[in-house]
């Protein structure tokens, strides 16, 4: 089985070795000549290692992730809060749900003209549109997740003795938890897109204002370094639910 | 152990219904699909809410939320939380009464004990065949003990072999457990073996109410327009109840 | 196999020439300046039909809000001829690797720090922590000017740059307008427009850098190989225009004027182009802001290197070159 993986791997890691074979021989021989200054990969590689030995990407990176950590966190919770009491109670639905599908369907890139005002250039404005970013689409999967409960089984608790509390908790949440974690993966990859684009625009700090300050200095191999962290980003936080969600759920669904 | 009285119940297809189910007895609610059964079983669940009075032991209960009520209720899905595995989902109702933790431990190993599950404790629902499912089900609602069992259509899904074997074994468990039970079917043989009484409803109306041979040989002209000709064979027959180390010769 | 082999090796060949097809084009005159008087020498040279009088047809003549925006330009290939700040054209020679060739001087100085006189009395009162700064992006020559100023008057830096709101210059014009900036570092005619506003010059570029080069006149250097006969006649052209700014100036202000007005409009992206039109240029503005500029072609290798030496050293460019690297001054006339 062992041996199964690491062949697996291998196959997996061979295509992206030949792109980056390609890349590199492109770039050397300069072949898209002109138009865009190319860096080669062993470039990008180089100015990679040099940024992160004087600190310039680790603080900049760290500024992004803690921003991204505060408003995802903030917002999920939130989400998912809001989300139970509106997947539950009719009421609260039927009363918020009109106004929140009006809201939701606003990119969170198109807050931030508000949100600058609002809040002026400071560490606020980044967390405020990634909890925005967050809040809506986990707040729409969690409703949807509770709702999907079958009916059935909150019957056969209530019949078991349950209290509505014992139910959400112990039924309903485990339940919705497919639809949840659906919520929660998405929008973890999506915080960063949304918080490169911020700092891209107004903040002075982060891997999206690095990226803007190589744009205008002319630093492609720079830019290419912050699409890599940023891609990588993405992915590690995107995985990380996928692995708690299998974790959570494998065994019973 | 309660007995159970419905009066002037109304809800959907049911109109005016009132019927008195004795206590510790097996009374099977037999009619066709959309009479009205489920609804009963329901309304007496606390499910749903309804027109009328529904008492135990002469107690009104109408106020009492369903959680409160002390039921057994075997759906006819049988509903089994598909997070839980087999021991969860038996102790469900043990966990949400707060008892404590060896006693539930107890009392789930009695259960599995008595349903001949043991082997199945640490399975997911989704792993298990409909006749284990079953018995699972009956396991995690007789759990809590509760004064009234409410079964609907239990067998329906099985086939033949499992479906006569599962129903010798409730029997026995419901004499000796002394429950009152309300058993719902359509199935006018599985009634007849089943039950103490019979209660034969149809579009939401109770058509009669008596012991299986009174529906059997005088059925009114509706029920036994529902449950046909009857084959009957005189004969005397033999049953061996194994377990109970006791023979019964019942003759016809 | 064979099959995907062979499609493999047309693809690559494909990339091959497309490459060298690009390299083989018709390089036409294309023009770039900036949004600004420092290119007083194009805007004139252009009213009064001097290019075309010395045979040089401009196929595109394209006004850019910033240096690095025109820097961009130049790297990206649309551009053969700039009339561009010297930093800016460090950078694009340096990052971007374009084989660009600074031929003349437009002018020395022409940046300055324009300040809200309640709020910002001294220097060092930009250290304060509810002072906003305007300054264009990092790799300007307004940026480094900045730095400069931190160097020569012992400021500290984090105050500084944590003090700083990025923003073009026409959008500083507009944040000073609406209040929302206390000082900021811009390039002519900008510093002397926030006057109008009730901003105050408190620094010049005269008295931080000494002989600081303003904008340079750069060409791609596949130009001076193919036709240097059209790189002297714009060499002729720029100097003609700078002679006659400094003989003539209210009518070079009055021609500035007119053509900034002009290139606001439908030069600009959209959402800018609507600022650029609100504001007005205004003759009193150019005459006063072109007197703060020193409009000469001559350009001293000496002030060039400094410059590269410090962007080298503000981590802007990987590391320093020799100014005769980027310097063609065989055009100039002796």
């Amino acid at each position: 089985m062992k041996r199964y993986k690491i062949f697996k791997l291998k196959w997996e890691i061979i295509p992206i070795i030949i792109f980056l074979g390609i890349w590199e021989i492109i770039a050397r021989l300069n072949l898209i000549s002109g138009h865009f200054f190319f860096p080669p990969f062993s470039t990008v590689v180089t100015e990679f290692w040099y940024l992160t030995v004087s600190g310039v990407l680790g603080r900049n990176f760290l500024s992004s992730l803690i921003r991204v950590l505060i408003g995802f966190s903030a917002g999920s919770i939130a989400g998912l809060l809001m989300g139970i009491i509106m997947g539950w109670s009719e009421v609260t639905n039927k009363a918020l749900s009109p106004v929140i599908s009006l809201i939701y369907p606003i990119p969170a890139l198109g807050w931030l003209p508000l949100l600058m005002l609002w809040f002026g250039i400071g560490e606020i404005l980044p967390i405020a549109i990634i909890f925005i970013c967050s809040f809506f689409p986990i707040l729409y999967n969690t409703v949807t997740g509770i709702k999907n409960v079958n009916k059935n089984y909150i019957y056969a608790a209530r019949t078991l003795g349950a209290s509505d509390i014992e139910i959400i908790t112990t039924v309903v949440i485990p339940l919705a938890l497919p639809n949840i974690f659906t919520g929660l993966r998405l929008e973890a990859g999506m915080a960063w897109r949304v918080i490169i684009a911020a700092e891209m625009v107004a903040i002075p700090t982060g891997i999206g204002a690095l990226m803007m300050k190589a744009e205008s200095l002319l630093r492609i191999d720079i830019i290419i370094v912050c699409l890599i962290v940023l891609g990588v980003m993405c992915l590690s936080f995107e995985n990380f639910f996928s692995f708690l969600e299998k974790k959570l759920t494998n065994r019973w669904r | 152990m309660s007995s159970i009285q419905l009066k002037n119940i109304s809800k959907y297809v049911c109109k005016n219904v009132n019927l008195e189910i004795f206590d510790k007895e097996l009374l099977v609610l037999l009619g066709p699909n959309g009479a009205g059964k489920s609804t009963l079983l329901n309304i007496i669940a606390g499910l749903i809410d309804y027109q009328g009075s529904v008492f135990f032991d002469h107690k009104p209960v109408d106020q009492l939320p369903a959680n409160q009520r002390k039921i057994g209720y075997l759906f006819q899905e049988l509903n089994l939380f598909p997070h839980f595995d087999v021991t969860a989902n038996i102790a469900y109702g043990l966990r949400v009464q707060k008892q404590s933790r060896n006693e539930i431990k107890a009392r789930v190993e009695d259960l599995l004990q008595i349903m001949k599950i043991k082997h199945l404790s640490s399975y997911y629902p989704k792993q298990l065949s409909g006749g284990e499912k079953q018995r699972v089900a009956l396991a995690r609602v007789l759990a809590n003990s509760p004064r009234i069992l409410l079964l609907d259509e239990p067998m329906n899904s099985l086939d033949y072999q499992t479906s006569k074997y599962l129903r010798t074994e409730f029997k026995i468990l419901q004499k000796k457990l002394e429950i009152t039970t309300i058993y719902v079917t359509h199935n006018f043989y599985e009634a007849d073996e089943m039950a103490d009484r019979i209660a034969v409803i149809d579009k939401g109306k109770l058509e009669q109410v008596g012991l299986p041979e009174e529906i059997f040989f005088h059925p009114t002209k509706a029920v036994s327009d529902f449950i046909g000709e009857p084959n009957i064979l005189n004969c005397d027959y033999y049953h061996r109840l194994s377990f109970l180390k006791s023979t019964e010769i019942k003759d016809h | 196999m064979k099959k995907f082999l062979l499609l493999l090796l047309i693809g690559f060949l494909i990339l091959v020439s497309l490459g060298e097809g690009a390299a083989q084009e018709e390089t036409p005159l294309g023009m770039a300046v900036e949004f600004t008087d420092h290119a007083a020498c194009a805007y004139i040279s252009l009213d009064k039909g001097w290019f075309e009088e010395e045979g040089l047809s401009l196929t595109t003549y394209e006004s850019y809000e910033t240096g690095m925006a025109l820097a961009a330009a130049l790297a990206r290939g649309d551009i053969q001829v700039a009339y561009m700040c010297l930093v800016p054209a460090i950078d694009v020679f340096a990052n971007a690797k374009v084989a660009i060739k600074i031929i003349a001087g437009t002018h020395k100085y022409g940046y300055g720090l324009v300040v809200n006189p309640d709020k910002v009395k001294t220097i060092q009162d930009l250290e304060k922590p509810d002072i906003r700064l305007g300054c264009v992006r990092e790799g300007g020559a307004v940026d480094v000017l900045l730095h400069k100023v931190i160097d020569k008057y012992n400021l500290k830096e984090e105050k500084i740059i944590s003090n700083i709101r990025r923003m073009s210059p026409p959008k500083q014009i507009l944040a000073i307008q609406s209040g929302q900036l206390d000082a900021a570092f811009l390039p002519e005619q900008w510093s002397t427009m926030a006057e109008e506003f009730g901003f105050r010059m408190l620094l010049m570029s005269q008295e931080v850098w000494p002989g600081m080069q303003g904008s340079v006149l750069v060409v791609k250097e596949e130009l001076i190989k193919n036709h240097p006969d059209l790189v002297k006649k714009l060499v002729r052209v720029s100097q003609r225009a700078s002679n006659w700014v400094n003989q003539y100036r209210e009518e070079a202000a009055e021609v500035v004027a007119r053509q900034l007005q002009k290139a606001g409009g439908s030069l600009f992206p959209v959402e800018d182009a609507d600022l650029v039109s609100k504001i007005e240029i205004t003759l009193k503005v150019l005459l006063k802001s072109m007197s703060r500029l020193e409009y000469t072609t001559d350009i001293d290798p000496v002030v060039v290197q400094e410059a590269i030496d410090y962007v080298a050293q503000l981590g802007y460019i990987k590391s320093s070159f020799k100014a005769g690297d980027i310097l063609d001054l065989s055009f100039i006339k002796p």
